[in-house]
């Protein structure tokens, strides 16, 4: 039963897939922007429907009924692509099958690609497990669709959602988290195939299918595309569509491809903040390729109409459209010191890194080694294959685009934020350009090279292979209906009996009043809450909140009836609750000893901790 | 011997196949530790059954 509804939810994301193509396509042909390639034609279709769908549903979560809306939206993309429908599904089949027309080296890389995507399909249909999705990537939507839209100061992080974290809210309007992962799992389907089309470019097929492999084979990958519930797939996909679709500023010099080379990019910067310095490194390739202000302008209204509104809503929000980080310049009276101290270190904008630091961005080779983990292992054959670069690149308009993209865009992220994971949506882009290097080695005679390249992609392949394997194993036995979806989630999703425990506890209470969080991963809690722990939460200020009596006068004002320490508070705002403890104001009403994950839940260690749960008393 | 010297590598291609061998070593060698933590649980389970 559970496998029937994992595959059902996978069909489910499919109709979408050819109904967003059906409705982009449409746009296209209107506007006389029908690629010569038929795959490529299909990509820009996906993109343009999508973010014409993501352009339909953010009015949508302004209004009360964001479940009508959501279903309203889907009908009228499909009303208004039915014409296409056909086409579009029709030339899908008949680029599945060219898959399967090739060398047996090729088809046995097509049915490696298709079984690694269903494998990672499947897994992405497990319960959401996802540390930041649990914190605001999933919890943000859900809160609209409890609350309505409004600014939540307290999960402060859902300022940071953007144009992507749409289609997770209609997955969650249509009653169904797996819908929304299999959403953000289909933009790492487009992603590859797009990877495969730009490789396509410069090298045979055998190459582009390795390519995607590779691509879907890379750890950071099948994290992001079957657990993270991250949107980051659809910017890959989104920054290599825009770099397909860029290169062909020559054969379609029209206005309209201005337009959608700056759609591309706009709906990459309104996915997340990092994605204004693709956008802007996109803007440079177009401006190279078309040296044309007018054009220029008209990438710029595509840009604003695409992906200006998550900027828009911030702004409007708070005074700060890409808040928190110009909030002390744009407004210093508004600032939370200690949140945005936290805020800049998490995300690494706060790091200055040293030249060479910097230049390792493009290998994708800059490793902080202070934070180690998996979710920085974005793989070695780019830097192990650049300097093959020499051998493949010319000077044409698609290797000018895709390498102003990766590299301008890369050291940009570089210089920003110091993150090496932020460079993630670039990989599709950096691996067709090293894969077409490493095709030139036949062609050179260099048998040395030529087998250690081959060897050392193969081993990459298995070891991407197990990994995936080892990694998903738990969230396929699940979605696959062999354990059940409460022993996957006490196992596996972090906090869960922390979330289960608040839940169980404070849903026999009566009615009313808020429960004061400090555990990150709230997206399970079924009580009304507010997310408490000052590193995150802008309403938490432990400036503001150093004496008992401002906090009494802080639970009054949000309507706190409830705190769950777990186990203890956080160090900044600890003592005057403990204060409140000591002197009865508040007062435990129930505790539990549970068991959760120590560290990265990726290295399993578990640790018991406990659990209270305190009542405010006036 | 002609053939032997055709297929002997030049310099340029000693010089990228060293790259390419020493850039992957250097690589995973960034995640010893995380692979370390991961595959010791593992092994040790495969030795104790």
């Amino acid at each position: 039963m559970a496998l029937l509804a994992s595959l059902a939810a996978l069909l489910a994301v499919g109709l979408f897939a050819l109904i967003a193509a059906a409705l982009g396509h449409r746009i296209l042909r209107l506007s006389s922007l029908e690629s010569v390639s038929e795959a490529e034609n299909l990509l820009c279709s996906a993109a343009v429907g999508v973010i014409c769908i993501g352009l339909l549903l953010f009015p949508i979560q302004m209004l009360g009924h964001i479940r009508t809306g959501v279903i309203a939206v889907i009908v009228l993309s499909l009303l208004l692509g039915l014409g296409n429908f056909m086409t579009v599904l029709e030339k899908v089949l008949r680029l599945l099958r060219n898959c399967f027309l090739g060398s047996r080296l090729e088809n046995f890389l097509a049915i490696a690609t298709l079984a690694v995507l269903l494998t990672e399909g499947l897994a992405a249909m497990a319960p959401l497990a996802g540390s930041d999705a649990l914190h605001y990537h999933f919890t943000a939507p859900r809160l609209i669709l409890l609350l309505g839209f409004h600014p939540n100061f307290f999960l402060s992080t859902s300022f940071l959602t953007g144009q992507s974290h749409l289609l997770i809210l209609a997955g969650l309007a249509l009653g169904s988290s797996q819908l929304a992962m299999g959403l953000l799992f289909l933009g790492g389907v487009l992603a590859a195939v797009a990877c495969a089309c730009l490789v396509r470019r410069w090298a045979s097929r055998q190459w582009a299918l390795t390519a995607a492999l590779t691509f879907l084979l890379t750890p950071v990958t099948f994290w992001q595309i079957s657990s993270a519930g991250a949107p980051d797939m659809w910017m890959a996909f989104f920054v290599t569509v825009g770099v397909l679709v860029i290169s062909q500023s020559k054969n379609l010099p029209h206005a309209s491809h201005a337009v959608l080379s700056g759609a591309l990019a706009g709906a990459l910067a309104g996915a997340k903040y990092t994605g204004c310095i693709i956008a802007a490194s996109m803007a440079v390739a177009y401006v190279w390729e078309s040296r044309s202000i007018r054009k220029l302008l008209l990438f710029f209204l595509g840009s604003l109409i695409s992906g200006v509104w998550p900027y828009a809503r911030n702004f409007a929000w708070t005074g700060d459209p890409v808040f928190p980080f110009l909030l002390r310049h744009l407004s210093p009276g508004k600032l939370n010191a200690f949140a945005l101290a936290s805020y800049l270190a998490e995300t690494g904008a706060g790091q200055h890194l040293s030249f060479w630091q910097i230049l390792k961005f493009p290998l994708f080779a800059a490793i902080d080694t202070q934070h180690p983990g998996f979710w920085q292992f974005l793989g070695p054959l780019v830097l192990c294959f650049a300097p093959l670069l020499i051998l493949a690149v010319r000077n044409t308009t698609a290797w000018r685009v895709a390498l102003t993209v990766w590299i301008l865009s890369a050291l940009g992220i570089g210089v920003s934020s110091g993150m090496s994971r932020y460079v993630f949506p670039l990989l599709p882009c950096a691996l067709a350009g090293v894969f077409a290097g490493v095709s030139h080695l036949a062609t050179r005679g260099w048998r040395a090279a030529k087998y250690i390249s081959a060897a050392t992609i193969s081993g990459f392949l298995l070891f991407g292979a197990a990994g995936l394997l080892f990694y998903d194993r738990a969230a396929l036995l699940v979605a696959g209906g062999f354990t059940s979806q409460d022993e996957y989630m006490r196992e596996h999703v972090p906090e869960y009996e922390k979330t289960e425990f608040v839940n169980r506890v404070l849903s026999e209470k009566e009615a009313g009043g808020k429960t004061l969080v400090f555990m990150r991963h709230v997206f399970y809690l079924r009580v009304p809450f507010l997310y408490g722990d000052p590193s995150a939460s802008w309403a938490v200020d432990p400036s503001e909140l150093q004496t008992p009596e401002e906090w009494q006068a802080f639970f009054q004002a949000h309507d706190i009836r409830w705190v769950v320490r777990s186990p203890e508070y956080p160090e900044a705002i600890a003592a005057p609750l403990k204060q409140l403890e000591t002197s009865g104001q508040l007062s435990p009403i129930a505790r539990s000893e549970i068991s959760d994950f120590q560290g990265s839940r990726v290295y399993g260690q578990r640790q018991t901790v406990a659990v209270t749960i305190l009542q405010v008393n006036h | 011997m002609n053939q032997a010297k055709l297929q002997r590598p030049t310099w340029i291609e000693v010089a990228i196949c060293s790259w390419i061998l020493f850039a992957q070593v250097w690589y995973y060698l960034q995640f010893s530790e995380q692979f370390h933590s991961v595959l010791s649980p593992l092994l040790r389970k495969v030795w104790h059954y």
